[in-house]
């Protein structure tokens, strides 16, 4: 496996959280008041989950809760519930990826679609199980479709940015890896 | 062979997984304390947006305008059209307007008969919108007045012409309105021509419907929907919106506030009226001292 210089990978982490937190803000903007005729994707969501596949290294559960936890609390849902779906869902994925070369896209594609509707069916089942009140179903099923729509746009959009920095030097099997 | 170079140590694997249990755990504490005791959750939250939400603003008030001019821009192109529009409207708006005259005359000679002194503590907080939800299954908006400007939770916010929401949620400087199109919005209202109550539902729609009406069928399309007062809380007699009614016959409300784009909103400043404690009492003649009973 490759490493990265410590400084690079906190550089990268403080990253991770500004462009969450940016995401975060701008939905916030108040262009619209009236409600959505369908829901937007959820980005960080996407985002965080693009992250980890190309990253596992640098996606740590602490940098994950804090991102997420400040969504909850700007975008007024329960507290630490999508918070911990997500978590659970990016340990799930980096126990996958621990020790694997790159799959197939398409294949990464299921797998992502699996995980980010598994994590939207525990949201609306935990939700209904506390008698909380429950999003729209079809809303909510568009939002879904949405997050996996857009994964790889998130994926392809980061690519560079996530490129390791001694790729060549540190491993003679790098180039075989990438291909 | 990989592996082994990567592959941490067994203790550092131990930390690593204890820490991710204590998160689990916290972050599930969390949740239920917020399930159990949301008030003092809700509290704190207001406080994280009270802090980001005032300074990110300022960054992003270019960001608005310019999208806000972009859409003006955007209309330039039917601006024929529009004029025509506004040309016929405003002949229809001199004929309501010489009847607005004619019922203010009338209803300054009506009050000044009645001696009805207007409630003065009837003043207004206006605010500028900050942000909105930012998620598409909660319908609230964020006001740059807040506990300093003397808000309070439950007062309705209006914008020029009709209600908005009500404040809930109040920060040092900020204050959450949540809309009536949100889900958890509830307002009691009365239909103005026949004074039937009703409430007002927020079902994440534009068009909110019209619950627990006595009776529908005096209820036309086109009735006036005014605040009832009913509970206390808000002021009654402020504009709702018009009744509708959708193809499947449900009685709706049109809104009169203009939703599409709310920039100032105004908080009522509304006293509760004061509670009649006591029961009333006897009058007659006065039978003893108080003392002097047996």
């Amino acid at each position: 496996m490759m490493q990265d210089p410590p400084l690079r990978i906190l550089r990268l982490q403080l990253t991770y959280l500004a462009i969450v937190a940016l995401v975060v803000l701008l939905q916030t903007l108040p262009l619209q008041s009236l409600p959505y005729p369908f829901a937007p994707a959820d980005m960080p969501l996407a985002i965080t989950l693009a992250w980890i596949m190309r990253r596992p290294d640098i996606m740590s559960p602490i940098l994950i809760t804090l991102a997420f936890l400040f969504a909850d609390a700007i975008l007024q849902r329960p507290p630490g519930l999508w918070t911990l779906i997500v978590l659970c869902a990016a340990i799930f994925l980096r126990m996958r990826t621990r020790g694997r070369k790159e799959v197939l896209f398409l294949y990464e594609w299921f797998i992502i679609s699996l995980v980010i509707g598994v994590s939207f069916l525990t949201q609306y089942l935990a939700l209904m199980f506390t008698f909380l009140p429950v999003p729209d179903v079809q809303p909510y099923i568009v939002q879904v479709l949405l997050s996996i729509l857009i994964y790889p746009i998130c994926k392809w959009l980061f690519r560079p940015m996530l490129r390791f920095a001694l790729t060549q030097k540190m491993h003679p099997s790098a180039p075989r890896a990438r291909r | 062979m990989a592996r082994d170079r990567n592959t941490p140590d067994r203790y550092s694997t131990a930390l690593a997984r204890l820490m991710l249990g204590a998160l689990v755990v916290m972050l599930l504490g969390l949740f239920l304390l917020w399930r159990i005791d949301s008030p003092r959750v809700e509290r704190l939250r207001m406080e994280i947006t009270d802090r980001v939400i005032p300074n990110f603003a300022t960054i992003t008030a270019p960001v608005t305008s310019a999208v806000n001019i972009l859409r003006s821009a955007r209309s330039y192109t039917r601006i024929y059209q529009q004029n025509q529009e506004l040309r016929r409207e405003l002949q229809q708006m001199k004929a309501w307007k010489e009847a607005a005259l004619q019922r203010e005359q009338e209803n300054a000679r009506l009050l000044d008969l009645n001696n009805v002194r207007l409630d003065p503590k009837f003043t207004k907080i206006t605010g500028v919108v900050l942000a909105d939800s930012g998620s598409p299954f909660r319908q609230t908006v964020l006001l740059n007045v807040g506990r300093r400007d003397g808000i309070v939770d439950g007062w309705a916010a209006i914008d020029g012409i009709g209600l908005v929401g009500r404040i809930a949620g109040v920060g040092g400087r900020t204050s959450r309105v949540i809309l009536l199109t949100d889900t958890s919005s509830r307002i009691a209202v009365s239909i103005e021509s026949n004074g039937q109550r009703a409430m007002i539902v927020g079902d994440n729609t534009s068009r909110p419907p019209l619950e627990f009406l006595e009776d529908r069928e005096t209820v036309r399309p086109g009735d006036r929907v005014v605040t009832s007062g009913d509970g206390g809380v808000f002021p009654p007699g402020l504009l709702v919106g018009q009744v509708t009614q959708t193809q499947s016959g449900r009685l709706r409300v049109r809104l009169a506030a203009d939703m599409q784009r709310l920039e100032f909103l105004r908080v009522v400043r509304h006293q509760p009226r004061e509670p009649i404690s006591t029961a009333g009492d006897l009058i007659g003649v006065q039978l003893s001292e108080p003392g002097g009973e047996p």
